[in-house]
């Protein structure tokens, strides 16, 4: 579920990023409150822990083996704030380091795996454990249906966002700029292929793993280590919040999208299923000739080639700049170290 | 790539070891490696262990080489990704991106990174993934558009449950347009990405995070994880080794599924264990709580010229893609 770059707008990037860096905002505020201290080192090892359970191979019975990506384990083990944290910086570290998931797509990642996955997962897992005991088949099946709902529910998201792409941003023929697919082919594809293989693998691993520990070390999951940082999540304040960026993010979407004549178009297409292909061809006429934007694609024209005509002057000016500096510098110091990389660095 | 001999040696994940004979003459009886039925689960996490171990290992030694982009400050690296990532995600003229592109790999063949294995890296990879993800896309039944060839044309639209697809299958120019448009944009970025990790020190690339906003708490937890995972590893390493080292004959899935859940849970305890082994030895070394940083970057005059030398190209890119629309 890792997005790489060029599935997303940037647009989309920067409204979903901002939504990560204020959640992992508020978790970091809650963890540091509640483990103190220790908070660094626990939540550097989670999330190594968040890295290392992506490596698993699990075998599924066909003879092959899936991933799982163990957020509502870590969820379940660490409490949704400090789960919240580990997902993140794992992801950030994956998309710097391993290229799993794009770099300007990382917002999204952390939304997606990180801030929906372990919110829905605690709230499923919360409202079917209830009051039971930390042994009961109970906390079991709660393990295991929030792994399900958890992932399938981040895969939506992930569908929706796709979904939006097509919509908003696409050229005045209809070529799509980022993911091709229409939230209604986007969002169904993601939870299909979620509903009947990642979630039930998410479900047996999370579920798998607490019954391991039931048997034999329930004290983590009685939460007497006093890492987790449960009981603290102010639900009316999760739900208001998620209200308000849910309704923010067409709205930021639009804000830089593409002009209105373009996308009421497709809306049309929308509404009436396909246009027949002679429509279509008649259509891509009139978009040619008689838009009457045209004249101002012209000023348009006249503003951008005089500015690449500057540009180009400029990065010819900085390259003339650079090559004599570089000749200066040659001339004054002769046969001194001119890398300049770090002097302790070892050479071969 | 030339890996060190204990990396290559240790790691079943590798597996057919070109065996020497001069150098181990004893081995070279067993050195034709037979095939196995199918990859198990256990050798399947051993060679996802290893390609970690590698890839931080081969970008390592990359960036310790001199060279023009590893000489660069990291944070002016990290500006210039950042930037050419946005441009590269803002232009949608074919031209225009693949000519930065070719600038980009340029840059990257001056500096010592091997042009081949970085492509293989990027392009084997992501038509596989990309490619198969889009290709629906570009015929008129999933999305429509100007057909740019017919497939075949049926006597009238069909009608499937509450589905409704039109008479005539085809390819559409939209859809192929936009298919090698994300193909290509995904491969660029991924490459983009590679190249600045493959000529930094990943130590050093965590520390320039600091100066871009983010929270310093956000780069030291960064920063620790970067160390832990390769603890971490090396006990999930150990686990699988062990149990690789026990399997004889063939185990059920499900117990093979139970050796996995055991695994996470007590990589779980350890790591936690290891979390309050590490704070006590933080505290003992005068921790409490508040992190100090040493920094010892700084600018030079390359570094300045590149970091305008790319902001420019960005912009130009840009500007040629509104030129050229």
């Amino acid at each position: 579920m890792h997005i790489p770059d060029g599935y997303l707008s940037p647009q989309t990037n920067v409204v979903l990023g901002a939504a990560s860096a204020l959640a992992v905002a508020v978790a970091a505020a809650k963890t540091a409150r509640t483990v103190k201290a220790k908070y660094i080192p626990l939540l550097s090892i989670g999330a190594a822990f968040a890295f290392t359970i992506q490596m698993f191979n699990i075998p599924v019975p066909d003879g092959t083996t899936a991933h799982a990506v163990g957020g509502t384990l870590l969820t379940i083990l660490l409490g949704p704030w400090a789960a919240m944290i580990s997902i993140a910086v794992a992801l950030t570290l994956q998309a710097l380091f391993f290229g799993d998931g794009g770099i300007l797509a990382l917002g999204a990642n952390i939304f997606n795996m990180g801030v929906i996955l372990p919110f829905v997962s605690y709230a499923v897992y919360r409202l079917v454990a209830g009051g039971s005991a930390v042994q009961s088949k109970q906390r079991l099946a709660a393990a295991a249906i929030a792994g399900y709902i958890g992932i399938t529910a981040a895969a939506g998201m992930a569908g929706v966002e796709f979904g939006l792409q097509p919509l908003l941003f696409h050229t005045a023929n209809g070529t799509p700029l980022y993911s091709p697919y229409g939230l209604n082919v986007a969002v169904p594809a993601m939870l299909f292929a979620h509903l009947t293989i990642a979630g039930p693998v998410e479900a047996l691993v999370t579920a798998m793993v607490i019954a391991y520990l039931q048997r034999s070390n329930y004290a983590l999951l009685a939460g007497e280590s006093n890492v987790r940082t449960s009981g603290s999540v102010r639900w009316r304040r999760v739900v208001v919040t998620f209200a308000i960026l849910v309704a923010l993010t067409p709205l930021g979407l639009l804000a830089k999208g593409t002009a209105w004549g373009e996308w009421s178009g497709e809306e049309i297409q929308a509404v009436t299923g396909f246009i027949p292909a002679g429509m279509q061809r008649f259509s891509g006429f009139w978009r040619h000739t008689l838009l009457p934007d045209y004249a101002i694609a012209g000023h348009d024209q006249m503003f951008w080639q005089q500015t690449l005509g500057y540009l180009i002057s400029a990065l010819a000016g900085l390259a003339l700049i650079a090559i004599a500096t570089f000749i200066i510098q040659r001339i004054m110091r002769k046969g001194g170290d001119r890398d300049g990389s770090a002097p302790l660095a070892p050479r071969k | 790539m030339d890996l060190p001999l204990w990396l290559q040696e240790n790691n079943p994940g590798f597996q057919k070891p070109k065996l020497n004979p001069e150098l181990d003459p004893g081995k070279s009886g067993i050195a034709k490696f037979r095939p196995r039925r199918k990859r198990g689960f256990i050798q399947k996490t051993l060679e996802e262990i290893v390609r970690v171990l590698r890839d931080s290992f081969f970008s390592e030694e990359l960036a310790m080489r001199p060279g023009f982009l590893q000489s660069l400050d990291p944070r002016v690296k990290i500006l210039a990704l950042v930037v050419l990532l946005l441009s590269n995600n803002l232009i949608s003229h074919l031209g225009v991106l693949w000519g930065s592109y070719l600038v980009l790999l340029a840059l990257a063949a001056w500096s010592g990174v091997g042009l081949g294995p970085l492509l293989k890296r990027v392009w084997l990879v992501v038509p596989l993934f990309s490619g198969i993800m889009v290709l629906p896309a570009i015929f008129n039944w999933v999305r429509p558009g100007d057909p740019l060839f017919t497939i075949f044309t049926a006597d009238q639209p069909w009608h499937v449950g509450f589905l409704h697809f039109p008479a005539v299958l085809a390819v559409t120019k939209q859809g192929v347009n936009g298919a090698v448009l994300l193909v290509s944009r995904v491969g660029i970025s991924v490459t983009l990405a590679f190249i600045v990790t493959l000529t930094t020190r990943w130590t050093d690339l965590l520390k320039a995070l600091r100066s871009f906003f983010v929270p310093r708490i956000f780069v030291t937890t960064l920063e620790m994880t970067y160390r832990y995972i390769f603890v971490l590893i090396t006990i999930l390493e150990e686990m699988f080794l062990a149990r690789k080292a026990r399997d004889a004959g063939r185990s059920s899935t499900s117990e093979q599924r139970r050796f996995i859940a055991s695994a996470m849970a007590s990589l779980f305890a350890r790591s936690l264990h290891m979390s309050e082994e590490v704070y006590a030895a933080m505290t003992a070394r005068g921790y409490s709580g508040e992190v100090y940083t040493m920094h010892r970057f700084r600018l030079r005059l390359p570094d300045l010229f590149f970091a305008l030398f790319v902001l420019l190209t960005s912009l130009t890119f840009y500007v040629a893609d509104k030129v050229l629309r």
